[in-house]
């Protein structure tokens, strides 16, 4: 079995580049192709037992990253090892390991098949893989997974469709399809963004009791900070398809180092901060196009310290305390 | 006394389905909003909050019906009452609206800049065709678009970019009041903040009202004076924000400021238990007794009336 050094989830140097749409007349002729660059050269490792949050703003990467995880996306370079194991090696010894990750999205609304039942939306995976000798023992699976996340009587959900349910419980259910599969590794992209404010905990509360009765690992994929402090173990901050900070999250939420890093802290709404008592550093404009990268540090367009040598060197992601790591030049 | 820019009395909407049963979305709201002032009406997704703002601006379905009740702008003017013709010297020029999805509110056959321009030539027929240009890129240039993306039609923009599009919309005709219905709700942070600030400044700068209309309680302190608790219909609490999120009373708005997560605080989130009723079949006495910490025999029984807890704040509720 696995050796205990052994990281779950090891990301190597990922880089995920997709050919850029529209091409002229004119580069094709010189042959030039251009590149989406999501993700470009991101190393990480998540232990077992630990959440780990992959934070920046739309058209950071980090749903690139989540997907390349789920085996949805092929790497363009790098490699992504679970269990030690290249996810992208061969398809017989992947097989059984891809169905330990899954993943949870977003929109509750629009993930959810809207022609099947809740019963046959939970127990596709157990068909898919085989996992119940009999359908009884399937039905029982199903409504042991509805219990789980909070759906009882389990029995009044079976014949239900996705759009009798609120919101919240729809994203219970898309928990449960990937309970009855025994992951190891759940990645859930803004599980709670599209939820209301006010039945958001109650999602999260959820997946943190699972992650303790299960031993599961999480990565989150989110924008809100304030959300990602109370949850994870271990944050990320991407931006442009690279992180900028990495660290344990008490580390990067209380010393935040990398001017990116601090920029979203400070704009992260708060009601114990009345409107004078808080600087609020607003970065102007928006994340820059991916395929015309900026040169330098890729940040250095909205940076509010950045100074001439930004423009020309691409700083690399240095060890600056123990096990926190920023991609600054001025650090 | 001086009279609010709006007031809603006792406002009624409710939405008759084809099953035969009746939605009483807003039963019996009150609030005032003055000049220059902004308010935030704040409750879960299905508490009637957009009914209320779409029964200001009569944007209602035709299922709706406004009962009963009033909404008197600038003292005189019932917007409950308005014909089609007066409705049209009202909206955009004395009041207009943000919404959520403005992407869908844009039209994806004409440049953004047309579109501004066509809006500011339709109210007012004495500007050229040129002048409503200009006025429309001095407008794009105030919501900090970039002049060469006025070219641009919506699906060029990023989601940040159409909802300054539809804010330069919104301040166009230099309105009294702007609704905001969830204007922030599918965007980045960072965005977020940018369009908080970019609000705040132009409400400032043109000397609107500003209506703030979310489920997401965190965001409203840093924009609006007053707030509005809406629960099942009703407001449950009223007053100046500042009291209210420093000493809550009613039950339901200390749930909901239990239930933000907060960047500066060590305490951790709770949620609310149970989910919003039934709007077709409301529960008796207090609506939100079923969910409440506090309950008593009283609260199933009886509704108890909005009074005055302190100076600027009124509260729906026996126990507080």
């Amino acid at each position: 079995m696995e050796h205990e050094s052994i990281p779950l989830l090891q990301v190597q140097d990922l880089t995920v580049w997709f050919p850029a749409g529209r091409t002229g007349i004119f580069s094709l002729i010189r042959g030039e192709k251009k590149y989406v660059r999501a993700v470009d050269g991101v190393t990480f490792n998540v232990n077992k037992g630990e959440v780990f949050s992959l934070i920046g703003e739309s058209g950071a990467g980090k749903t690139t990253i989540g997907l390349a995880i789920a085996g949805v996306y092929k790497p363009t370079r790098g490699k992504i090892l679970f269990k030690g194991i290249d996810i992208n090696s061969s398809r017989k010894i992947v097989k059984n390991l891809r169905r330990k990750i899954q993943m949870i999205f977003q929109d509750p609304f629009e993930s959810l098949p809207p022609h099947m039942t809740i019963f046959d939306i939970v127990g596709e995976g157990i068909d898919i893989h085989k996992l119940a000798g009999s359908f009884e023992e399937k039905i029982r699976m199903v409504k042991d997974a509805l219990e789980n996340v909070g759906l009882s009587p389990p029995e009044e959900f079976f014949n239900k469709y996705p759009h009798q349910l609120s919101g919240g419980q729809r994203q219970r259910v898309a928990i449960a399809s990937t309970l009855v599969l025994h992951p190891d590794l759940i990645i859930a992209d803004e599980p709670v963004s599209m939820i209301d404010a006010s039945l958001r905990w109650s999602i999260i509360e959820l997946m943190m009791n699972l992650r303790r009765r299960y031993g599961l690992t999480y990565i989150f994929i989110l924008h809100d900070l304030a959300l990602a402090k109370y949850i994870s173990t271990h944050l990320a901050i991407l931006y442009l398809g690279q992180i900028v900070e990495l660290g344990t999250s008490n580390d990067v939420i209380k010393k935040p180092m990398h001017p990116y890093t601090r920029a979203l802290m400070s704009v992260v709404p708060s009601l114990r901060k009345t409107k004078n008592e808080r600087e609020k550093i607003i970065l102007r404009g928006e994340i820059p196009n991916p395929v015309d990268l900026p040169t330098g540090c890729r940040f250095h367009p909205r940076c509010p310290y950045a100074s001439s040598s930004c423009e020309r060197e691409n700083p690399e992601l240095i060890e600056v305390e123990q096990n926190h790591y920023v991609r600054c030049l001025k650090i | 006394m001086n009279t609010p820019l709006l007031e809603v009395k006792d406002l009624h909407t409710y939405y008759y389905r084809k099953k035969g049963d009746t939605i009483r979305a807003v039963d019996g709201v009150n609030f005032e909003i003055g000049y220059g002032e902004s308010l935030a009406l704040v409750g879960e997704s299905g508490c009637g909050k957009s009914t209320v703002a779409h029964t200001i601006m009569r944007l209602l379905p035709s299922n709706a019906r406004i009962i009963k009740g009033h909404a008197i702008f600038e003292g005189s003017i019932d917007l409950t009452k308005v014909d089609e013709d007066q409705l049209r010297d009202i909206r955009f020029k004395k009041i207009s609206i943000i919404f959520q999805a403005s992407m869908n509110m844009l039209d994806p056959l004409m440049k953004v800049e047309d579109q501004i321009a066509e809006l500011i030539k339709l109210h007012r027929k004495s500007v050229s065709k040129d002048e409503a240009l200009q006025e429309a890129r001095k407008l794009l240039e105030i919501v900090s678009i970039p002049p060469q993306k006025g070219k641009d039609y919506p699906h060029q923009l990023s989601g940040g970019q159409r909802q300054r599009v539809s804010i330069a919309m919104a301040i166009a005709l230099k309105p009294k009041l702007i609704i905001a219905d969830e204007p922030f709700t599918a965007l980045d942070v960072m965005v977020q903040a940018q369009l908080i600030e970019l609000l705040k400044s132009i409400c400032k700068k043109i000397g609107s009202s500003l209506m703030l209309i979310t489920h997401d309680i965190q965001v409203t302190g840093e924009l609006c004076d007053k707030m509005a608790v809406m629960y099942a219909g009703k407001i449950v609490e009223y007053g100046n924000i500042k009291r209210i999120i420093e000493s809550p009373a009613h039950p339901y708005t200390i749930g909901l400021l239990n239930s933000t997560t907060d960047i500066t605080s060590l305490i951790e989130p709770k949620s609310i238990p149970g989910l919003p009723p039934d709007l077709s079949n409301p529960p008796s006495g207090c609506r939100f007794h079923p969910r409440c910490p506090n309950r008593t025999k009283l609260c199933e029984k009886e509704e108890p009336k909005l009074f005055k807890k302190g100076n600027d704040h009124y509260v729906m509720c026996f126990y507080s």
